[in-house]
């Protein structure tokens, strides 16, 4: 694992990055001496990632123990250094300074957490906080919050972050600053000055990366200037531009044009300071051809509700107004500076300054607009408070349009209409609640006022707005149909405006208004009861989801099922399919199940559990059938398994099927929409569509669009638009404003539960198991029936106790071979380990989900040899680092790991455990995943393994997944186990040795693989 | 020629001298800066006046100080050593002045403009009623003095002077009260006495300095955000109003034609245009 710092340094007006890994050799093996006054050493675990910077040694001052630096929070590692009583101590790194320009790029690369991966890097907090950072100096770029100044002898690019949301957000990431941004030191650890204010450091960043990027970015378009044209502020503005910033004038020169620059920018605060502001507050009048009323305030910033009236002011003899400990100094001067600078903006202000204490002003109506339109927004900028009327900016108080949905045949019955129904439209002029009329709207436009009053209330109607509603008669089509994804889109808010006018509202009617606000009202959904012909019981939530999956398939919509891993997607989705059959009586064509080739044949084994009466057709194998063979052999089919690689190749003849439902499990398997297979499964032809996924896709949106553009194509709008308009604001900037609108718009068709869910938890036994199946590779059934093949023929050939050690040796290798082909060659340090193990790989893809989540798990193996190949693979598979158990484990170290998987936050979060050695005594309740890799034969001790988490102390559900290789020995186990029956008794006594008892030919029937 | 008198002189060339920033056709953009250049304009014949002209836009005017006496300034002519200049205007008593600041506060606009950095174009009714004039417009109003041989006064050395000192005008209307014998403060000081009746004490704001907690404090989470920071957020977006910051602040005189929004509206945009190309540019993997 590596994580990825930054660090902003002051005097060199950049950012230096460093990289921290897990990946190199233990630091707590070197020998560290400690001495009183330690001079700077190399940190022992750290790189300089490759950047294209310059490469330099930075002196950090890092909490540090007997000498070790401890490892920053994020460091998953599987060392074992001592934490109590750190001190801080000076460490060298080594890494790459970048300037802003460059910085800023890593930056926003790093902007968002992501997934750990081998060799990729994590951003450290740090990094990510100065990211946020450098999206507020592009806020403040893209805005033009900026200004040349002069600074000394410099020309310089000055942010103005000078809003109260400024004020807050500056508050706010001042407030967050990791201590480890003000650490650095110079190289020699040396010149430890007093630590830089977080405020001031960030200041300083803000300063240096907003002038920077203004100069390189601005340079191309840098004024020109004539022959002629040489006075300083020439000068001044050239040096704005180039790289150094040295404004080239004489003392003298400089000294006449500074005085200038700073009369010029004497306005910059004159709104008020920090603590208080002038305000204007404007009233309507009751009657259209009354005036209105300005009036003239000072208000709090703390407390926007503190207004005092400049009566107020002038009435005071004192020299200072105080709120909350802030003092506003000179309250009359700053109101009359203030007042000075908006009559600048609206001139009839300064007719109200005649008096000697101005309070308020009169307008007239035009003069009200103007103020509103044009002079607030400039005074709101300049950071006066303004107070308008409550209705000004209301969605109702200026022109806008709604729009009318109605279905085109009212007595549809539910459960005939699709996606394809078609929904009557017609779109209104409105203003507020009102609809206008064509004739109304033109008697309004006459009156020539840009506000006028409706029914007592004030609306706007300015030139622009009756010429966008003149365009809006003109060209959009008033009246007409669209699909249904059209109308829900509509009908959620995801549309804000149309033809250039806000969307005031959306009225729908008859069963579409019923039907929008079940998708609104997750509570207005009818559950169904479980359907007869399954076999099991659905829980609460179960049955909840079930009947949603229903309810959007009524309608022909895509559904994402999302909930956790463990809650049972499965038997909804069963659950789905047996009740379309109950209804149907028969099904009108067979529904197609794609999921990943590992879990195959755990979908046809739960299907044949759970739903004896759907018959279940396997596609897969280089014997698969093909054209119209395969027509054939699925019409009569109910369920069609198969997997995604077989779906892209065999494209042509599923495409040119008719399904009833296209099922994805695993559906982040699409989550790429450029590769074939996504474009191949896209282009399945069905009545509905339904994915299946552990992952949260809401916070993956590249994902959860290509989910999406599956399941309701184009509901989510094009890619590219998806991404500028919802992906990128929401992932690396947070815009608050985007997700909702996601949410909303999604809401209806993703359906997540997560293990923690209160409504879930109650349904949930504590304990719950689930079978893994898992098939044999290629290589895997070779070497499996060689084996089978050459023992059986001598031990034909043996008898008593060699033909036992025989038998015995050869469920030994069978069992290998299930493991890893690796495993049975015991090819020690073959690095070739995947696409090797059906098992392997079906681990892998739930541990991915299961590290997403941040969940820890603990896998028993009864080899240590397998053991120490999982050890060895997961960490670079998934970069996650694991602790390793086995009879070779010393009691001390055993100890250790035990207290670093309880107790610490860094732990690697895969804990490998032989069941010999770690199946009893411990206390793990850190993990709630438990992993039984291969199978013993006695569950008592598997039972056993499993409370090592499940017991006193664990506080959530513990999921267990018990490996099991279909067609082999270990499903024979299985069933023995589950059967209970006669020889099971037998099993549980007296573990494989019954085996050795049985005849050749009850033995190898017992242990032949049954090829599929 | 026939007398040496007039013999042309070059003046030396300047380096660092302060150049006018008109360089060409009026000198003066605010009504108050025209008021001055035409009080010296009714002083000096035309000639010396357009040479004065071309000395202030040569950058002649080495330096301008304000000093207690009025101004002081020095002017490279053809002699190798800089002319020395003296402009004093006659300062008002201090009973004008009370007269004046009665007049100025009877309306809230003086203050309120002045403040804003502009001068109230009544503001001349306010000296009327004083019975004086702000802007000199007597020849005993204006002294200036020079250590040129040219036996006129004003030469063109104190109208270069003039014109620069009314470009100063533009940016800072206190110039005048200053040199009429207030600064800004006092008249301030005594407005605000009129309004209140009653002297004001001001105190000043001490800015508290800012310690950033020292980091042993900080061991126990020394990598993590010290406070949530939920609910952060940027939107990168294009202004509604163009350049706000500049339109708040109003024209800098100081520059030239066509000034400064004008001049930086390019680099304004380009900045804009790469600053959000760079927040939405795809490169998550670096």
């Amino acid at each position: 694992m590596n994580i990825l710092h930054a660090h902003y340094l002051t005097d060199a007006d950049g950012l230096f990055f460093w990289a921290e890994t897990s990946e190199t050799a233990d630091p707590t093996l070197e020998r560290q001496r400690v001495t009183k006054n330690p001079k700077p050493k190399a940190h022992p675990f750290c790189f300089a990632p490759d950047l294209p910077g310059e490469k330099r040694k930075l002196g950090l001052l890092l909490p540090a123990v007997k000498g070790i630096p401890l490892p920053s929070a994020q460091l998953v590692h599987p060392w074992n250094i001592a934490k109590q009583n750190p001190v801080l101590a000076p460490f060298l790194v080594e890494g790459f300074f970048l300037q802003p320009e460059k910085a800023l790029a890593v930056l926003l690369a790093y902007s968002t957490p992501r997934p750990d991966s081998s060799g990729a890097f994590v951003p450290s907090p740090a990094l990510r906080y100065w990211s946020m950072a450098g999206g507020l100096v592009l806020e403040t770029l893209a805005a033009h919050k900026l200004i040349p100044v002069i600074d000394g002898k410099d020309a310089r690019w000055l942010p103005v972050l000078d809003s109260p949301k400024d004020a807050a957000r500056l508050a706010q990431l001042s407030a967050a600053m990791p201590a480890v941004c003000r650490a650095a030191r110079l190289p020699d650890g040396s010149a430890v000055e007093k630590e830089t204010a977080p405020k001031s450091l960030l200041t300083h960043f803000l300063h240096t990366f907003c002038d920077a990027l203004a100069r390189a970015w601005g340079k191309p378009a840098a004024p020109t200037f004539y022959r002629g044209d040489d006075g300083a502020a020439r000068s001044w503005i050239e040096a704005l531009f180039s790289e150094s910033p040295s404004i080239q004038l004489s003392p003298n020169q400089m000294q006449g044009l500074a005085t200038s620059q700073r009369a010029w920018m004497r306005n910059l605060h004159v709104a008020g300071d920090a603590a208080f502001r002038i305000a204007f507050r404007l009233e309507s009048p009751a009657l259209q051809n009354e005036a209105w009323q300005l009036h003239y305030l000072i208000q709090a910033k703390a407390d926007p509700s503190l207004l005092i009236p400049a009566e107020e002011v002038w009435k005071k003899t004192q020299g200072a107004l105080t709120h909350l400990g802030h003092r506003f100094e000179q309250p009359q001067e700053k109101l009359l500076a203030g007042l000075g600078y908006a009559a600048r903006l609206f001139p009839p202000l300064a007719e109200s300054l005649k008096s000697k204490r101005p309070t308020e002003m009169a307008v007239d109506t035009g003069g009200a607009y103007t103020f509103l339109r044009e002079t607030a927004p400039l005074l709101e900028g300049a950071g006066f408070g303004i107070l308008v009327p409550p209705w000004w900016n209301k969605k109702g108080a200026r022109l806008g349009v709604r729009v009318k949905l109605k279905s085109k045949n009212d007595n549809v019955a539910p459960g005939r209409i699709s996606m394809g129904n078609l929904i009557n439209y017609q779109w209104k002029l409105s203003l507020g609640e009102t609809e206008l009329s064509e004739d109304e709207f033109k008697a309004l436009a006459k009156l020539k006022s840009p506000l006028v009053q409706i029914r007592g209330q004030w609306v706007t109607l300015d030139a622009e707005q009756i010429e966008t509603a003149i365009k809006f008669w003109d060209k959009q089509q008033l009246t007409g149909e669209m699909s249904l994804l059209e109308a829900m889109r509509l009908g959620l808010g995801g549309e804000t405006a149309a033809g250039g006018l806000p969307i005031d509202s959306v009225d729908s009617e008859g069963w579409l208004d019923e039907w929008l606000e079940q998708f609104s009202h997750s509570e207005k959904l009818e559950v169904l009861s479980q359907p007869e012909g399954l076999v099991a019981q659905l829980r609460p939530y179960q049955k909840y989801g079930y009947s949603w999956l229903t309810f959007l398939r009524r309608w022909g919509l895509g559904a994402c099922l999302a909930d956790d891993m463990g809650l049972g997607k499965t038997i909804q989705t069963i659950s789905l399919l047996i009740h379309e059959k109950e209804t149907a009586g028969k099904l009108s064509a067979p529904a197609l199940l794609i999921a990943p080739t590992s879990v195959v044949t755990n979908w046809d084994r739960e299907m044949s559990r759970f739903a004896p009466g759907l018959q279940t057709y396997i596609h897969r194998g280089a014997n698969r059938l093909r054209g119209a063979a395969f027509s054939e052999a699925i019409r009569e089919q109910d369920v069609v398994l198969t997997s995604y690689p077989v779906a892209r190749l065999d494209a042509e003849f599923i495409q040119s099927t008719h399904w009833l439902a296209v099922i994805l499990d695993e559906a982040q398997n699409i989550k790429n929409p450029d590769t074939k297979q996504t474009q191949a499964i896209r282009k399945i032809n069905a009545d509905f569509r339904i994915a299946l996924t552990g992952t949260p896709v809401e916070n993956r949106l590249s994902e959860l669009w290509s989910i999406m553009h599956f399941l309701n194509p184009g509901y989510l709008g094009s890619r590219k638009s998806f991404r500028e308009s919802f992906a990128l604001p929401i992932e690396r900037y947070h815009d608050e404003t985007a997700l909702a609108m996601l949410k909303q718009l999604t809401m209806p068709f993703i359906l997540r539960r997560v293990k923690t869910d209160p409504r879930v938890i109650t349904d949930l036994p504590e304990k719950v198991e689930t079978k893994v199946y898992c098939t044999l590779t290629e290589e895997q059934a070779t070497l499996y029936e060689a084996v089978v093949q050459d023992v059986m023929k001598r031990i034909e050939e043996e008898e008593g106790l060699q033909r036992r050690g025989l038998v015995l040796s050869m469920l030994m290798q069978l069992k290998q071979i299930c493991n890893h082909p690796v495993q049975y060659l015991h090819q020690v340090g073959d690095l070739a380990l995947e696409g090797r193990s059906g098992k392997l790989e079906r681990l892998g893809e739930l541990l991915e989900e299961i590290l997403a989540d941040g969940d820890r798990a603990l896998i028993f193996t009864q080899f240590a040899e397998m053991g120490a190949m999982l050890a060895d693979y997961l960490p670079r598979v998934f970069g996650a680092a694991t602790q390793f158990l086995h009879g070779g484990t010393s009691a001390k170290a055993r100890d250790q790991m035990v207290q670093r998987f309880q107790e610490d936050e860094q732990a690697p979060p895969l804990f490998i455990l032989s069941l010999k050695a770690g199946g009893t005594g411990l206390n793990l309740t850190r993990a709630n995943h438990v992993f039984h890799f291969d199978r013993w034969w006695n569950p008592a001790v598997e039972d056993q393994a499993t409370d090592r988490a499940f017991r006193i102390g664990q506080k959530r559900n513990v999921l267990v997944h018990k490996f099991v290789t279909t067609g082999t020995l270990e499903e024979m186990i299985d069933d023995m186990i589950e059967s209970k029956k006669g020889l099971a008794q037998a099993v549980v006594g007296s573990g494989e040795t019954w085996l050795t008892e049985m005849s050749t030919d009850e033995l190898r029937k017992a242990v032949s693989l049954r090829r599929q | 020629m026939p007398y040496g008198y007039f013999k042309s002189s070059k003046p030396k060339a300047t380096q660092d001298g302060i150049k006018a920033r008109s360089q060409r056709g009026a000198f003066a953009t605010n009504w108050w800066a025209k008021r001055w250049i035409g009080a010296l304009e009714r002083l000096v014949d035309t000639g010396r006046l357009a040479r004065g002209r071309s000395y202030a836009r040569k950058g002649q005017v080495l330096s301008i100080e304000e000093t207690p006496e009025g101004i002081a300034a020095r002017v490279q002519g053809s002699r190798s050593s800089p002319y020395k200049i003296k402009i004093q205007i006659k300062p008002l008593t201090d009973a004008q002045w009370d007269k004046v600041i009665d007049a100025m506060a009877e309306q809230a606009i003086f203050t309120a403009q002045l403040l804003a950095g502009e001068m109230p174009p009544e503001i001349e009714l306010a000296f009327e009623t004083a019975r004086v004039s702000l802007f000199p417009d007597r020849q005993d109003d204006l002294k200036t003095d020079c250590s040129c041989p040219d036996s006129s006064n004003p030469c063109k050395h104190i109208a270069a002077t003039h014109y620069i000192l009314g470009e100063r005008f533009d940016e800072d209307p206190f110039l005048i009260f200053r040199l009429r014998g207030r600064t800004q403060e006092q008249v301030m000081a005594a407005l605000r006495q009129r309004r209140a009746g009653d002297a004001e004490e001001t105190e000043q704001e001490t800015e508290e300095t800012e310690v950033g907690p020292p980091l042993e404090q900080q061991m126990a989470n020394f990598w993590d955000f010290r406070a949530p920071l939920e609910g952060f957020s940027v939107s990168i977006r294009p202004p509604q109003i163009e350049m706000p910051l500049l339109k708040r602040l109003g024209p800098a005189s100081f520059v030239p034609a066509p000034g400064l929004e004008a001049l930086l509206r390019g680099a304004y945009q380009a900045i804009q245009k790469k600053a959000i190309e760079a927040a939405y540019l795809e490169n998550d993997e670096t």
